[in-house]
């Protein structure tokens, strides 16, 4: 293991908000045994008591996790220069099988934290926790998903070695290797591009839709999250070529440096609050129906809604005015 | 939106207050944490720029240094070796360097004497100080370094020039002498050097270059620039992970101190507490308000720590530290460092400190807001 | 109108010294009329107020306000309900040392998320209202008691509640204090408003502008009173 301040700040931060996660699904087995709202018990008052602590625990996990998936990024980014053939926060995500694989978990607990801090929202809004259970059922199933990002978080670092010789974005990201990286890189530029802008469009269709009949709210959240995929393998495959004015420079991390005016914070920051906003409202709408949640959960869902379509708006914005202002000319 | 805003100012407002009204506790609270920040900061600010200044130096550093290893030692290389070597296809500007460690039993001091690179630049019977070496003898441009060799020999060298201070962190040390000088005072022959060093064509090659050495100098040590770099990189951060591991301990007993703080509500705050629940605030509200403290709080003192450290570490040459970071050199280095922040090194700090500091105190803040609003009816 | 039906309120439930404060009480509150609960000390006066007033559950038993059920409402919707329901007026007016009057009738409209401005006006007018507006920005701990119970009136007032609840209200006061006192609550019902207070002063519970006495003791409500 390389005994660095960062990496000992990332363990710490997974250590902690795991901890509180793992509080949070405990107190939700008990709430899913033991929740009986006409009850005036201090057993009863005691667990009401609790969600207050689980939902500050939650959203203070939902921050760690932000910032720690920003310092995860950065971090691999500057230990690049102590991994010999790594250039970028590619190569020493590559040092080891568990870089790649954290940094995904660290992306869907973010998601799945995001989402239950929207459901909780919802719930609060209703004079008889409509939601309570589902809510901790869902806190529940992220635990396995906390607990083997902290894992595979702790098996990267402490099989970091750095006289390891790692692969870096030119080797990942090109064409000709045989891996699902290769494959979104390999993907012919002009219908990678083609089938993103028809995603965005398809994006944009459902959520009007949504937006104005109220109808299609799991295609929203179905469409919310393929729009993610889409464009993440987007930026890898073609508008990473525009950005770097480079035809072979496919690197969804480089985006990130300096030298390309830190272009890629503008690029997933709203595609990550888009995609999580509108995964939550596609989910929430289908409470809607409960009575007691009906009139305000309308609202926030169209709220949620309005909000994702507008980042992924600027979203869709950045990328094209990119591709508009490149010099890098593919078709 | 606006409602949620007004509401946030009015509970910090509300908080700013509260912290005034227990000035004491709070400021007490502060100066603690403050203090942790401070040594942490210190420490990340002074080895970041430590280890940014070495790369810097690195960067025009030969690319590839060949030593001869005897019985597991470094030991002189030969003229030969070198002659071998600049045969090698691809391999530039080939040279012998001399270098090496003389300890000065006058005061005590350990110097790097040196013969630099372009030899015409220092002339026999005359040397170049590093500004360490020119205090620690009280040693001006003109005046003379008397030094004693081994065999008690004594040299006398005039002072042609001290090194500029820029660079004083490596040249604290340094004394530059011409080649014959060094030869004679170590009694070298002629045909020895300490290492040997060379540069490469194209920079894509150095991998393969540093093997056909080994291949041709198979008692040779070969090492690469990169080689360097990765080990000064993974030096400094291990030093510095140390030292953070170690304040660990202090920050821990420090969480335990901000746990106690928070959890050990006095009377007065727990009543007032009860007073906010019973006049219609809810648990949310006092839970908001007590986070704000929280965060202003962990947030003020680190923005405080960090700017006096940065002040320390680039204005004051982090007078504190370097008895711990540079071990007890007598030459110990004067020197500026260039101010740098680094928000990677920011954020790590922050994860550390205001972080953890957060984490301790949400359960006992969930604790006093859950406090029954008739409290204060009894 | 407020009611109770077979409430009951234990403290410390399932424990040794589980203890019933309230036992299956039924009790009916109307709107617009002054009640006083009077009782021995330990009778559970204050234990009802607290009940009435949304600031305690029931352990069980059913509590209705304005027809609505508010036993199992979630905490924050209990509290919604009492901010929009009930003011307080507490027996040692509990006031928050270190701020000023003003800053302490502001209290409970702090978290809402309202303009400022506005609430700074309306705690003014209500000020000026209880005749303490000179004394604003002077620090609570240097009020006399009575200025002190008007601020803490005023507090109870800010959010406009339709019921005033106050528990001791006389305890600290000298007979002149009471009797404007009494002036005060007699002003608020001709208001509309609704009172319900606890006391053991007969100044209090036989003044004639009370509509409704209520005798408690040991937890229940007396029929005929001696
Ligand atoms: N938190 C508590 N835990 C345990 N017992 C309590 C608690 N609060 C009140 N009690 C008990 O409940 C009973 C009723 O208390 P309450 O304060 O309602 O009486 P009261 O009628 O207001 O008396 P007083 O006239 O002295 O104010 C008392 O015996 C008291 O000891
Ligand atoms: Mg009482």
């Amino acid at each position: 293991m390389i005994f660095h301040p960062v990496i000992l700040a990332l363990l710490l931060g997974s250590l902690i908000s795991t901890l509180m996660i793992l509080i949070g699904a405990v107190f939700g087995s008990q709430i899913l045994r033991q929740w009986n709202l006409s009850s005036g018990s201090q057993k009863q008052l005691n667990m009401e008591r609790r969600t207050y602590l689980i939902s500050t625990f939650l959203m203070f996990a939902l921050i760690s996790e932000l910032l720690s998936l920003l310092l995860y990024v950065y971090n691999a980014e500057q230990m690049s220069v102590q991994f010999v053939g790594a250039m970028c926060a590619v190569g020493t995500l590559n040092a080891n099988i568990y870089g790649f694989p954290t940094l995904i978990a660290k992306i869907i607990l973010f998601f799945c934290a995001a989402l239950w801090l929207m459901i909780n929202h919802a719930d609060n809004q209703a004079h008889d926790y409509p939601l309570i259970r589902w809510k901790y059922g869902f806190l529940i199933a992220i635990l396995p998903i906390a607990l083997s990002t902290a894992g595979l978080q702790l098996s990267y670092f402490l099989n970091l070695e750095t006289d390891v010789i790692t692969s870096c974005c030119s080797k990942l990201f090109t064409p000709d290797g045989d891996n699902v990286t290769a494959e979104m890189a390999g993907l012919d530029e002009a219908f990678a591009l083609g089938l993103f802008y028809v995603c965005l469009a398809l994006f944009f269709i459902i959520g009007l839709r949504f937006y104005l009949t109220k109808h299609g709210h799991r295609l929203f959240a179905l469409a919310s999250a393929v729009l993610f995929i889409a464009s993440i393998t987007a930026v890898i495959s073609v508008i990473s070529l525009y950005v770097y004015e480079h035809p072979h420079h496919h690197c969804p991390f480089c985006l990130l440096k300096p030298e390309y005016n830190y272009i890629g914070y503008a690029i997933y920051l709203p595609l990550f609050v888009g995609t999580a906003l509108g995964t939550g409202a596609g989910t929430l709408a289908s409470f809607v129906q409960i009575p007691s949640l009906q009139e305000t959960l309308t609202g926030f869902v169209q709220r949620l809604t309005l909000a994702s379509l507008i980042s992924i708006l600027i979203f869709a914005g950045i990328v094209s005015g990119a591709i508009y202002l490149s010099a890098l000319r593919l078709f | 939106m606006k409602i949620w805003i007004e509401r946030q100012r009015s509970l910090i407002d509300f908080t700013v207050a509260g912290l005034l009204r227990r000035k004491v506790r709070n400021l007490g609270l502060m100066a603690v944490y403050s203090c942790v920040v401070f040594i942490l900061a210190t420490v990340m600010l002074f080895t970041h720029s430590l280890r940014k200044e070495a790369s810097v130096l690195l960067s025009d550093a030969p690319e590839i240094t060949v030593q001869r290893v005897i019985m597991g030692r470094h030991a002189l290389i030969e003229h030969t070796d070198l002659d071998v070597v600049s045969k090698i296809r691809g391999a530039r500007h080939a040279r012998g360097r001399l270098w090496g460690y003389f300890y000065d039993t006058a005061n005590g001091a350990n110097y790097t004497l040196m013969v630099p690179d372009k030899v015409h630049t220092i002339k026999q019977g005359q040397v170049q100080i590093g500004a360490g070496v020119a205090r620690a003898r009280d040693l001006k441009k003109g005046k003379f370094l008397f030094l004693t060799t081994n065999r008690g020999k004594l040299f006398k060298l005039q002072v042609s020039g001290i090194l500029s201070t820029e660079s004083e962190l490596v040249s604290s040390d340094l004394v530059l002498m011409s080649e014959q000088d060094y030869r004679n005072f170590f009694r070298l022959p002629s045909n020895v050097y300490t290492d040997l060093v060379l540069n490469v064509r194209n920079s894509r090659e150095v991998t393969k270059i540093a093997e056909k050495i080994s291949a041709v100098l198979p008692d040779s040590r070969v090492i690469t620039r990169d080689d360097i770099l990765r080990t000064y990189e993974s030096l400094f951060s291990w030093r510095e992970g140390i030292l953070l591991a170690l304040l660990g301990g202090a920050l821990c007993s420090f969480i335990i101190f901000a746990w106690d703080k928070t959890s050990g509500l006095s009377a007065s705050e727990r009543q007032e507490i009860g007073i906010l629940k019973a006049v219609g605030w809810e648990t949310s509200d006092i839970l908001t308000m007590k986070l704000w403290e929280s965060v202003l709080i962990s947030l003020g003192a680190f923005l405080f720590a960090y700017t006096l450290a940065y002040l320390h570490v680039f204005y004051f040459s982090a007078g504190l530290l370097e008895p711990v970071l540079k071990g007890w050199a007598i030459l110990y280095p004067q020197f500026h460092l260039t101010p740098e922040v680094d928000p990677l090194q920011v954020m790590t700090l922050l994860f550390f400190t205001v972080f953890p500091y957060v984490a301790a105190t949400l359960v006992p803040i969930w604790r006093a807001a859950i406090i029954d609003p008739d409290t204060v009816m009894r | 109108m407020i009611v109770f039906e077979n409430v009951t309120k234990t403290y410390n439930e399932g424990a040794e010294n589980a203890f019933n404060a309230i036992l299956n009480l039924d009790l009916t509150i109307n709107s617009r009329e002054i009640t006083v609960l009077r009782g021995p000390s330990g009778s559970g006066k204050t234990t009802l107020l607290t009940l009435i007033g949304g600031m305690a559950r029931p352990t069980s038993g059913r509590i209705h306000v304005a027809e609505r059920e508010v036993t199992s409402l979630p905490e924050r919707f209990l509290t919604k309900m009492r901010q929009d329901t009930f003011g307080f007026v507490f027996q040692s007016f509990n006031l928050i040392k270190g701020l000023s009057v003003l800053d302490n009738v502001m209290l409970p409209l702090t978290p809402l998320g309202r303009p400022r401005n506005q609430i700074r006006k309306e705690a003014y007018a209500l000020l000026e209202r209880l005749h303490i507006q000179s004394k604003a920005h002077n620090l609570v701990e240097t009020l006399s008691g009575g200025e002190a119970q008007r601020t803490a009136i005023a507090r109870a007032l800010i959010n406009n509640p339709p019921v005033l609840i106050a528990d001791e209200p006389t305890a600290n006061l000298d007979t002149g204090l009471s009797y404007a006192f009494m002036d005060i609550i007699k002003e608020l019902k001709d208001q509309g408003k609704t009172v319900v207070m606890t006391s053991h002063d007969p100044l209090v519970w036989k003044s004639e502008i009370v509509d409704q006495v209520i005798s408690v003791r040991d937890g229940k409500i007396e029929s005929n009173p001696t």
